[in-house]
């Protein structure tokens, strides 16, 4: 699948604490897919914590998390809290050392697949 | 134009494999056989020969992007080669033939057991005015490689 990015003008660049708080928002596999969710469209905090096996109070946590990084920003309105995924946070330079990450951990893993390759088959081109 | 900083960002990753470091070593020095694992992503299309004059002060250049562009141009030169164990080299990456970082990798290849492990250093200077990549999986899959991305990286304080 291919997404385009939003087309978005530019803010300052992020500072780097912020890409470290990118980076460690989305290193927790909860978070993951809190965000996973609302990249699909807002929701409410018990929305997203509906299919996660933990608190609503451990949810909030996370959400403050995920707030911080800039990734996701929340409104409340009345007892509901929604949040709403922030998708042009991660654009510029910080998007871009995410992409190289990405890029080399798949080269890395195709040449561990052409490694592990018997010899005999080496000169099959990978499918 | 208000210039925007430079970002400078570093990171490792870290793989183990099943063959011996020469493999490994060949598997970067090789035209043919790192065309085989070096590719940019699914979908796109190169755009001009890939080239490697794999030897110090030796050059590397490939191009390619997705169909409806921009290319996305890589052009290295080779600083310090030792066999089977060592390769460092910098490289800019452009669009369209504008420049938009710069980088410095050391790849380092050790034996372990049988096999092999390999670290992948890269320093980079990333210019002000980058546009956006371009997306090219959905959110839930590009934050699962990202997962595994950080869940292996090391030393870079991610």
């Amino acid at each position: 699948m291919t997404v385009g990015w939003p087309v978005v003008k530019l803010k300052p660049m992020l500072q780097y604490d912020q890409l470290d708080r990118v980076f460690h928002a989305l290193a927790d596999p909860a978070r993951r897919s809190m965000v996973e969710r609302l990249s699909l469209g807002p929701a409410s905090v018990s929305e997203l914590a509906a299919p996660l096996d933990m608190t609503l109070t451990a949810v909030v946590q996370h959400v403050r998390v995920l707030e911080a990084s800039g990734l996701v920003t929340s409104t409340k309105r009345g007892r509901v809290r929604t949040c709403t995924l922030d998708e042009p946070a991660l654009r510029g330079a910080e998007a871009w050392i995410l992409d190289r990450r990405r890029l080399w951990a798949r080269r890395l893993d195709r040449l561990g697949e052409l490694l592990a390759q018997p010899a005999d088959q080496e000169e099959t081109p990978p499918t | 134009m208000i210039l925007r900083p430079v970002v400078h960002d570093t990171f490792a990753l870290e793989r183990e494999y099943p063959a011996a470091p020469r493999q490994v070593f060949v598997a970067f020095a090789d035209l043919a056989t790192k065309q085989r694992w070096f590719a940019g992503p699914e979908g796109w299309v190169a755009r001009d020969e890939h080239t490697l004059d794999f030897r110090v002060g030796g050059r590397e250049h490939e191009a390619g992007g997705p169909p409806e562009g921009p290319t996305h141009s890589f052009d290295a030169v080779y600083h310090d080669i030792v066999p089977d164990a060592r390769i460092i080299y910098s490289y800019t990456l452009s669009l369209d033939d504008r420049p938009i970082s710069v980088s410095l990798t050391t790849i380092e290849i050790f034996p372990r057991g049988e096999g092999s492990r390999l670290r992948l250093t890269e320093h980079g200077a990333y210019f002000d005015d980058m546009p956006p990549p371009l997306r090219r999986e959905g959110t839930g899959e590009l934050l699962d490689a990202l997962g595994r991305v950080l869940a292996e990286s090391v030393g870079d304080g991610a």
